[in-house]
């Protein structure tokens, strides 16, 4: 997971390519959203505001096509991480929702108002839902360069 | 400043819109609803008189009064392209000229038409309008001289009033049309740039007093049981004289039978009167897609002395269709849209087609389980929508809005968002509902297509719920649902839609395009339609899109071929990117328009406890229950049927689950499939009876035979030639040549005849599919995927219990950089004359994208074209395009094998292939065994062929059959423009091994099924019975 102090330097971290412009442009569109509604900017990257206190689950959760990015607007959250491989498979991977359930132990840290943290697909996470947040959720395409999307 | 330039100018003279109707005589001509039959109609379309300019000045000023004798002659309707004037061009988006709103080339394209009409006595003192359903794209129309009018708006209808130019007996109609407009700036849709009178011309008549416009709508009561009809007729009088005691007779028939009525008299106005009228009808049967049942409402206009001016026939369906609670239901009932985007394109005639090609195409989409058709991107013939009506689909009428090419610039919003442009933003609108409003089909109106997002949607949806509150209102680039009643998007992924569903709007949710259906695909309809079911609030889906745009052209053979953008010189273009729909050009539907059928199959069947013939079905119909349709089940031993049990599940209700039980015969040794088929019993009007609708297989067992290993009691002992270049191995009747240069089999005989025409050769490239093209240009060409190459290692060679074998390593590798495969071939030739083959590799160097294959071709000699296979068919299949297609033993041959998409590309594929043959028509052959299921193609051209050609008229047969038998083949996705290959369906370069066995066969026709009921030793025995 990559953890930015704020969304300034989000932005200059993650200046070029379309995926990056689009998040900062749904990020600057939050104020006609509802919460807890998923929106979409082009064709891959879908968006919502979360507010409340995260499930605590037991389950890891991993992705593949697509990684999240978290944006803290108010509060913070801890979050458990852990390489995908030291991790066993509860749930396989299904394409229908690019997600993958898994079982073990990780590393906690806590994420917290400003920050943005970018969720790295090659390790599964899971939150504690120790405190209410209120963040952005973005699902970002793992494409890149090539990769042609509206 | 020019008419045509001049946006604030979008018409003069044109009549106010209406809905499209005619009046009769009677109420028998009434009933047929044939316009020709009606009482003053005279339809202008056929050969006119035309000349083409470069410039609309060119046009000489006689044209406007005289008759242009030396002139030639057009087609109305046509494109003036498709017979030889001006220029064909391509673009998804891009205008074809600089933009510089509202300007136009000066050199603007025109066409000159002219014809002359005759008019009878019986138009005299009347109201005589001409009425053109679509011109591309700015006309003027005169008569006898005299300027009438011009129009703008291609695919919305315009109506003259020339009652004071026309005379009876002959009169010169001249239209001035012009290919570029103001109006081009929002009608740039993904489609060729065409000019020319492409719909109807016909003159109507009507009496001084008459009805000018209708509007009807339905209600239901509470219980969506009794209903009401209501219609609002507006009445004009033309005369001078005040209308006294005119009167409305209005009936409702059923099947013939009036089943309500009613008279509204004593009608006195003075020009302008608007007649409401109502009736309340007793358990009318509701209008549906599944059931589209029509009532016939016919208004009586007559005059005070009781006259019958005019009767007017109107088809009427009881629907409605409601939101609530985030949903939309339409006549209280839950539905799901399965859609397609239809463009209007014709192989021969452009954007002019022809009402039997429309008629087509509505039938084809019934037959394969179509509901829901989006007018991409304009208003169609409105015939089209009456045959919507009767045939059944629900439509979402799009306007003619689209300013795409405003991207190219990055500002998609320009005029979208420029008030200014808001009169004509909203006009289009207008006019669309007004001509569209009184048909049952129509469930929602959609404001057009990308064309970015501003203050000019907002006022084209405030406009459209202004004139119709009874339907919804679609635009997908109100991405956020500010104002549009179902929030919509495009092309967002199958992951990406699930997340929608899991986090819904409070607006019902729909996709209104997806699964870009260019060439070979579109893969992954299965996981998208996963998602639409797992997810109420995900209520539509429409598939980019239904019919290629390609135009038939000879080459100097005359040989047909499909051209598209680029073929007539145009650039910019963009390329092929028009053939992307799911039924080729001709209309002939494609691979994926089969696969899409079955995705959306209204009745689906899945196992719940197939050993004990428990299965569950599915009435995913929205308004019906099952009892048309009947299910068979087949049992099914390897090409044998053991079992057929027929069933019907009545009385189960729209959109809910049975369980069904079959009691199944016993089960031999041999695999086994039961194969279920959904048909329709009732003929209809788009299908016969017993319609197939759906399949579906449930393996119920794997093959658990003991088999015997392969022998031939005449075989002899093998024997090794070594030359210089060269191993021979000689057995019974056969030979063998591996060379020491590559390591290739380089011959192999059978009876003194030669089988291979190309080496066994490890493959790691195809002919790029369209739907790989981003992967293609952005990953494999930059890295030369497509001329790797193989350079010999090594060879060893052994003898091993009587076998002998080769063990040939090789990398192969593209050139320039230092990653590739490292390749290991073991040949076991065996003295009973077969060949078994171990083949694996090892990845070496870093390349951790995609590819589109692990795996082998060969060449055969051309008469082996006669085949068997034991897979996956009869059509080609992919591993995420495969629902319409069932294991079992298929005959077939080369030639049927192969799908020749009009841009050439890997086609052909057979997965989970068990065992294959190819023959010849003596019944000669190879068999391929392999020791585990692949994918399996043949085609008479090599891949290289395959791969650069742009048309089909560029393949060249190679005088060989190319054979494919494939570890490992990339999923197709619809990344032409929509979803890359899902995780689950992609190949990557990594370690890989398998194994197959090619047995040469001389015994007729069955032996193919014989010989796969051996096993044979292949050579991973190496390391155990080894010795040298």
């Amino acid at each position: 997971m990559i953890i930015l102090d704020d969304l300034t330097q989000f932005k200059e971290v993650y200046r070029d390519g379309r995926k990056w412009n689009r998040c900062i442009e749904a990020i600057e569109n939050l104020e006609k959203l509802k919460d807890g509604v998923m929106y979409s900017i082009g064709d891959s990257l879908v968006y919502m505001i979360q507010d409340g206190v995260a499930e605590n689950t037991s389950d890891f959760i991993a992705n593949r096509r697509y990684f999240d990015v978290h944006y803290y607007l108010e509060g913070g959250e801890s979050v458990e991480t852990a390489d995908k491989d030291a991790l066993d498979i509860k749930h396989a991977y299904q394409d229908e929702t690019d997600r993958e359930f898994l079982r073990g132990q990780g590393q906690s840290q806590k994420l917290s108002q400003g920050q943005v943290a970018v969720f790295d697909n090659n390790k599964a996470y899971r939150f504690h839902g120790d405190s209410r947040v209120r963040k952005v959720v973005l699902k970002v395409t793992v494409e890149d360069g090539y990769f042609l999307n509206k | 400043m020019n008419n045509w330039e001049n946006f604030f100018n979008l018409n003069e003279n044109r009549m106010a819109p209406r809905a499209y109707f005619f009046s009769y005589d009677s109420t028998q001509s009434a009933a047929t609803f044939q316009r020709e039959l009606s009482s003053r109609y005279q339809l202008l379309s056929g050969q006119w008189n035309f000349n083409f300019f470069t410039n609309p000045m060119l046009v000489p000023d006689e044209f406007y009064s005289q008759y242009m004798n030396t002139w030639g002659s057009i087609t109305v309707p046509n494109m003036w392209q498709m017979e030889g004037h001006g220029d064909l061009q391509y673009t998804d988006e891009g205008f074809p000229f600089p933009i510089d709103v509202p300007f136009v080339p000066s050199d603007n394209p025109t066409g000159a038409y002219q014809r002359i009409f005759t008019l009878g006595e019986t138009w005299n003192d009347k109201q005589t309008i001409i009425k053109f359903d679509g011109v591309e794209t700015y006309f003027e129309v005169y008569i006898n001289g005299h300027y009438v009018g011009f129009s703008k708006g291609s695919r919305l209808t315009a109506e003259f009033d020339i009652s004071e130019y026309a005379q009876q007996g002959e009169n010169l109609l001249s239209v001035r049309v012009m290919q570029w407009a103001d109006s081009t700036y929002i009608e740039d849709q993904d489609m060729w740039w065409t000019g020319g009178i492409f719909r109807d011309v016909y003159l109507v008549g009507k009496e001084p007093v008459h009805v000018q416009d209708f509007t009807v709508r339905t209600d239901f009561d509470d219980n969506y049981q009794n209903a009401r009809l209501s219609c609002t007729v507006e009445l004009e009088n033309l005369s001078k004289n005040t209308v006294l005691n005119h009167t409305l007779e209005y009936a409702l028939l059923d099947a013939g039978t009036v089943v309500a009525q009613g008279i509204t008299d004593s009608l006195s106005f003075d020009s302008q009167l608007a007649v409401n009228i109502s009736l309340n009808v007793e358990s009318p049967v509701h209008w549906n897609a599944e059931t589209p049942y029509l009532y016939q409402l016919i208004l009586t206009h007559k005059d005070a002395q009781g006259n019958t001016l005019e009767i007017i026939p109107h088809r009427v369906g009881f629907r409605d269709i409601k939101v609530r609670d985030g949903l939309f239901y339409i006549n209280n009932k839950y539905v799901m849209l399965h859609g397609v985007n239809r463009h209007d394109n014709d192989h021969l005639k452009g954007r002019a087609v022809g009402m039997a090609r429309v008629e087509k195409d509505i039938i084809l989409m019934k037959q394969h389980n179509i509901n829901s058709v989006r007018t991409a991107h304009y208003p169609n013939d409105p015939r089209f929508y009456e045959l919507c009506d009767i045939y059944g689909l629900f439509v979402m009428g799009e306007t003619d809005v689209e300013t795409h090419g405003f991207a190219n610039v990055g500002d998609l919003s320009r005029i979208t968002d420029d008030p200014e442009w808001e009169h004509v933003f909203v006009e289009r609108i207008e006019r669309h509902i007004h001509a569209q409003k009184n048909h049952a089909s129509i469930i929602m109106w959609s404001l057009g297509n990308e064309s970015g997002y501003g203050c000019n949607i907002k006022a084209m949806y405030q406009a459209a719920k202004a004139i119709d509150d009874t339907r919804l209102v679609h635009y997908e680039e109100d991405r956020d649902a500010e104002v549009v009643d179902i929030i919509s998007t495009m092309y967002s992924r199958a992951q990406l839609m699930n997340a929608f569903g899991e986090f819904p709007h409070d607006k019902p949710r729909i996709i209104c395009e997806y699964a870009h259906a260019m060439g070979n695909g579109p893969g992954g309809l299965t996981e998208y339609q996963n998602v639409f079911y797992k997810h109420d609030s995900i209520q539509g889906h429409y598939v980019w899109e239904w019919c290629d745009h390609g135009i038939l052209a000879k080459d100097e053979n005359g040989t047909e071929f499909l051209k598209y953008g680029g073929d007539y010189g145009d650039y910019p273009n963009n390329y092929n990117f028009c053939m992307d729909g799911l039924v080729y050009s001709d209309q002939t539907p494609g691979p994926g328009l089969k696969e899409y059928k079955q995705v959306i199959a209204p009745v689906k069947i899945r196992a719940k406890d197939a050993q004990n013939g428990i299965f569950t079905v599915d009435n995913k119909l929205w308004f019906s229950n099952l009892d048309d349709y009947t299910i068979t089940a087949e049992i099914r031993a390897e090409g044998e049927t053991l079992q057929s049990i027929t069933l019907k599940v009545k009385d189960l209700a729209e959109n809910s689950s049975r369980d069904i039980e079959l009691q199944m015969t016993q089960l031999d040794d041999r695999e086994t499939f039961i194969n279920f088929t959904v048909r329709k019993d009732s003929r209809t009007l788009y299908s016969e009876v017993n319609h197939d609708i759906a399949v579906y297989q449930v393996q119920l067992k794997e093959n658990t035979q003991q088999q015997p290993a392969f022998t031939n009691n005449n075989a002899t002992a093998l024997e090794i030639q070594e030359t210089q270049l060269d191993y021979l191995v000689t057995g019974l009747n056969f030979s063998l040549n591996f060379s020491k240069l590559n390591g290739k089999l380089t011959s192999w005989t059978t009876n003194g005849k030669e089988l291979i025409a190309s080496s066994p050769k490890l493959n790691f490239f195809k002919p790029m599919v369209d739907n790989h093209k981003q992967e293609h240009d952005g990953l494999w060409e930059p890295a030369h995927l497509q001329i790797m190459q193989e350079h010999f290692r090594s060879m060893t060679v052994e003898q091993v219990n009587g076998k002998v074998i080769f063990t040939v390593s090789s990398i192969i590798a593209p050139p320039v950089f230092d990653f590739g495969m490292r390749c290991t071939y073991v040949y076991e030739v065996n003295k009973e004359g077969q060949l078994n083959i171990q083949l694996s590799a090892e990845k070496y160097g870093e390349y951790p994208h995609v590819i589109p294959v692990l795996g082998l071709d060969l060449g055969i000699i051309n008469e082996f074209d006669q085949v068997q296979y034991y897979g996956r068919g009869p059509e080609e299949n992919y591993q995420d395009s495969q629902q319409a297609n069932l294991i079992d033993v298929y005959q077939t041959t080369v030639a049927d094998m192969f799908e020749n998409y009009p841009f050439p590309q890997n086609n052909g594929n057979r997965q989970n292939v068990r065992w294959a043959s190819l023959a010849n028509r003596h019944g000669s052959g190879l068999f391929i065994k392999p020791e585990q299921e692949i994918n399996f193609s043949a085609w008479y051209y090599t891949s290289q062929n395959l791969h650069q050609a742009q048309h089909t008229i560029e393949l060249a047969e190679s005088g060989f059959i190319t054979v494919n038998l494939d570890h490992k083949l990339m999923g197709l996705g619809s990344n032409s423009w929509g979803s890359e290959v899902l995780d689950s369906y992609r190949v990557y370069m990594q370690d890989f091994q398998y194994a197959l066995t090619l047995v040469p066969f001389h015994g007729g026709s069955g032996t193919a099924g014989t010989l796969s009921q051996h096993t044979f030793t292949c050579a991973d025995n190496i390391e155990e019975g080894g010795e040298k």
